[in-house]
């Protein structure tokens, strides 16, 4: 078995191996820390309801699937899995975004059982009418108390502005439709496809032994049985490179308007320049709008924006993008005034100067991020998933010039491909 | 962490020193501390106005910059309640120089502490007073920031369940302050509250990471040697409210799912040999999925996605949490009656003691994972008298027995449900309810 060492650029090592399964283990040892943490990962997340499965025969099923099995994948024969975790002290949780569905615990002690009954749950599907019908009903709450979250709906809504039918623009929950429609066999074949070990990670971080885990997992896994895996093929609907619309006000009653302005950006020729282009991006960003720079102080000081004004990306092959927003007294103003403003910018570029004090910034946080071992988990995991390679992180970061960034800036942050979304208790705007 | 090392600079002026090797953070967080009265507005107003800029770095922007800089250490002002006092809080933190280097780093430590001292001791001024334009535009962004929390129904429905329950105590000042106090303030009044927080208030810093015995000289040079002595801040025993009747009040919004809050006075002192069965007691309850609330409210019944319980054990205080459709709201309140009620007569299992013991423990030694949360554990036990640092703990909870929690069970009283609910009938479709 082949273990490859991958160094994450503050001198802590990641031991990265393959096994036979399929499955691709990564373990991370941290001196002198008490908590270990788990990241169990499939390559599954929301926006993938379309697919060929192992089954061989094409699957259309319903919005929020991936969610709804994230809740169902608890369920055992014989045993509460939540119970079971707190028994041993270990705090178990789960979560799905658009991209992946992760299963993960934290525990200060009885790390192998807690690791044991991570895989084992996770690995055992069980699956009944009962159990589907009656996450309905808890479903639809979650589902609802989103619906009260005005920076969730802002989000939502800009999205389906920005993407014609791209499942991006679809609540990764679903709606409460769609989650009424999801029957047990349509769980089964998403889990059966999904969740085959070769199409998962497992991240462990904490103080532990490389071979000692490694060789755990490894005999965890030869004691279960799985079908030959073979890559997925999953099919998304052609995305026009424009825009659905320009503005989408929602009336609800918030004590200021929240305002979100989307950026559509140009797909990537190829997977190596995501990384390139998320961290050149990041670098630009922080200089033209993030909170030291001159506009932001501008808009900041007009009262067009309070000091949750914020921006990020999401750099991805099939679907990317730029968010920037926040609460605003006045978001019209703020559109007239913000929108010339980011283009002269733009335009001119970020100097040396800048670029090296953001870099600066952006490593000493790097530095500073490491000491959360959910954060190295879900970091490393969040970019294995998207195709990037994170131990390249470092040395792009550290090496990045004023040439790539600018060049990235402009092809990126496109001004005839941009959506703003507003949610206000008035409605005509 | 091993131990604390706590060194008394002056009379009310106190530095602990928690030493952890492992960390790549260095930390430092500076504590006025005031108990929350009417002038918690002005403190808010002032941990907005001190971001603003200082004498070397006239903006934000500019101040900002300094930082990120400096290996992009970060700073931080801000204001918190614990209990009834008021905490003003000024934060920093930077990469650790076993990353980048001893020279940079003592260089950057140098600069860090210089930065922290100007924020604090040389606020930006004109003709001696605060500046009258940053007072004025932190003015009418807290006004929005406070209004704001309108935005976060959950919030929004825990911070008027505190405004109803403790009308009468302070308690029931948000820590950010409150809009009718904004208006009357300026920065002649608010130039005087900050020349009094700098010297009366009683002062407890912290340090967590890696650092040496000169990093030490300079923060006492640079920041500490310059408070004046000054009175400790005394531990004031809360006054025990008795409950004749549990109050229930609704209020409307237009929200798609009702919140529920219920608070819960408890008579267990923060100090008292009781507060680990009290926080055990909280964990049984609706301390995480193994708790009474998490299986039966949402697991067995589906009424909810979230519900849980909380406490702050400084004010003696509990909250119970859930969203719901409007129309299981008797359902709701029913069952978690009948769950508090179980608990007073002991119906607590061998399991669920056990869950609640090592969830808990676990939860203490994460915290010694993170030396923010090492920090502000031992500052709530500091505030009234007791403090300790989470490692400490776990004997004590392990101890704990479930006659000591029926014990605790018994000490807490149901005082208020609060209810935000929408505002038209039959708009939530409950057919599909399970």
């Amino acid at each position: 078995m082949m273990i490859q060492e991958i160094n994450n650029g503050i001198n802590e090592i990641l031991y990265s191996t393959i096994l036979e399964n399929g499955l691709e283990v990564v373990v991370h040892p941290k001196k002198g820390f008490h908590s270990k943490y788990a990241l169990f990962a499939t390559k599954y997340g929301s926006i993938d309801s379309d697919f060929i499965g192992l089954d061989g025969k094409r699957h259309k099923v319903p919005e929020g699937i991936a969610h709804f099995l994230e809740h169902k994948v608890f369920d055992m024969p014989d045993m509460d899995v939540f119970e079971e975790f707190s028994k041993i002290g270990a705090s178990a949780n789960a979560y799905t975004n658009y991209f992946l569905t992760a299963y993960l615990f934290s525990c200060t002690k009885n790390f192998e059982k807690a690791l044991d009954l991570l895989l084992d749950y996770v690995q055992t599907p069980y699956f009944y009418d009962e159990s589907t019908e009656k996450e309905k009903g808890i479903i639809e709450q979650e589902i609802k108390m989103y619906d009260d979250n005005p920076e969730w709906r802002v989000q939502i809504n800009l999205l389906k502005s920005l993407y014609h039918n791209h499942p991006i623009k679809d609540d990764i929950a679903g709606t409460v439709e769609s989650i009424y429609d999801i029957t047990t066999e349509e769980l089964l074949t998403c889990y059966t496809t999904f969740y085959h070990p070769s199409n998962m990670v497992l991240y462990l971080v904490g103080d532990i032994d490389v071979d000692e885990t490694i060789a755990f997992v490894e005999s965890n896994q030869k004691k279960k049985e799985f079908i030959d895996g073979r890559e997925i093929e999953k099919f998304y609907p052609d995305e026009p490179s424009t825009i659905v619309k320009e503005k989408h006000v929602e009336k609800m009653s918030v004590s200021m308007p929240i305002i979100t302005i989307g950026f559509k950006h140009k797909l990537p020729e190829d997977t190596k320049e995501l990384l390139i282009n998320e961290i050149s991006l990041r670098i630009a960003l922080d200089n033209i709008i993030g909170k030291s720079s001159n506009l932001y102080q501008e808009i900041y000081e007009m009262n067009l924006i309070l000091d949750d004004f914020s921006y990020g990306s999401s750099i991805n092959k099939d679907y990317s993008f730029t968010v920037l927003g926040g609460s605003s007294p006045n978001p019209e103003k703020l559109i007239d005034y913000l929108i010339p403003k980011l283009k002269d910018v733009v335009n001119s570029g970020i100097i040396k100067k800048d670029i090296e004090r953001t870099r600066r910034k952006y490593i000493g946080q790097f530095i500073m991020g490491s000491d959360s071992l959910g954060a190295a988990a879900n970091r490393y995991i969040s970019y294995k998933v998207r195709g990037m390679e994170f131990a390249q992180y470092f040395d792009i970061l550290n090496s990045v010039d004023e040439e790539t960034i600018n060049i990235v800036l402009r092809e990126m942050m496109d001004f005839d491909k941009i959506a703003i979304s507003i949610v206000d208790k008035r409605v005509a705007l | 962490m091993k131990k604390i090392i706590t060194e008394n600079v002056n009379s009310g002026v106190t530095l602990h020193k928690f030493m952890e090797h492992k960390f790549n953070t260095l930390t430092m967080k500076l504590f006025f501390i005031r108990h929350l009265d009417e002038k918690a507005t002005l403190a808010s107003l002032l941990s907005k106005v001190l971001k603003r800029g200082t004498i070397n770095n006239h903006s934000s922007k500019d101040l900002k910059k300094a930082f990120e800089d400096n290996y992009g250490s970060t700073f931080r002002v801000n204001v918190k309640k614990i209990g009834e006092n008021h905490l003003f809080e000024v934060s920093l933190y930077m990469p650790d120089k076993k990353i980048i280097g001893d020279i940079a780093g003592n260089d950057a430590f140098r600069k860090s502490v210089n930065l922290l001292s100007e924020i604090i001791f040389s606020p930006y001024m004109e003709d001696g007073l605060l500046s009258n334009k940053y007072v004025e535009q932190e003015k009418r962004s807290l006004a929005q920031e406070i209004e704001s929390i309108f935005n976060d129904k959950e919030q929004f429905a825990l911070q008027r369940c505190i405004e109803l329950t403790c009308e009468n105590e302070s308690y029931k000042i948000p820590s950010k302050g409150r809009l009718k106090d904004i208006e009357i303030i300026d920065n002649h009044c608010l130039t005087n509250f900050y020349k009094d927080l700098l010297r009366t208030s009683q002062i407890e810093m912290f340090i967590a990471g890696d650092f040496s015995n000169s990093d030490i000289e300079i923060i006492n040079e640079k920041i500490l040697s310059k408070f004046a002595p000054r009175n400790e801040h005394k531990c004031v025993d809360q006054e025990i409210k008795d409950i004749s009747k549990i109050r229930i009040i609704e209020e409307f919004s237009n929200v798609k799912q009702g919140k529920f809050v219920m608070s819960l006075r408890s008579k267990v002192n923060p100090c008292s040999t009781l507060m680990p069965a009290f926080i055990l007691y909280n964990g049984i309850l609706g301390g995480g999925t193994y708790s009474k609330l998490f299986n039966i409210i949402r697991e067995k019944n589906s009424l909810a996605y979230y519900v849980h319980s909380l406490a702050d054990r400084n004010k003696q205080i509990m909250f119970i949490e859930a969203g719901i459709n409007k129309d299981n709201f008797n359902k709701t309140k029913d069952l978690i009656d009948v769950i508090l009620e179980d608990m007073k007569n002991g119906l607590i299992s061998d399991q669920e003691m056990s869950q609640a013991k090592e969830s808990t423990i676990n939860s203490l030694w994460t915290l010694d994972d993170s030396s923010g949360g090492n920090i502000n554990y031992y500052l709530m036990g500091l505030l009234c008298g007791c403090p300790i640092i989470p490692s400490d703990m776990e004997n004590n909870i392990k101890e704990v027995t479930k006659e000591d929690i029926i014990k605790v069970a018994n000490m807490i009283q149901t005082d208020l449900i609060f209810f935000l609910s929408s505002e038209s009938e039959g708009e939530n479709d409950d057919s599909r309810n399970q």
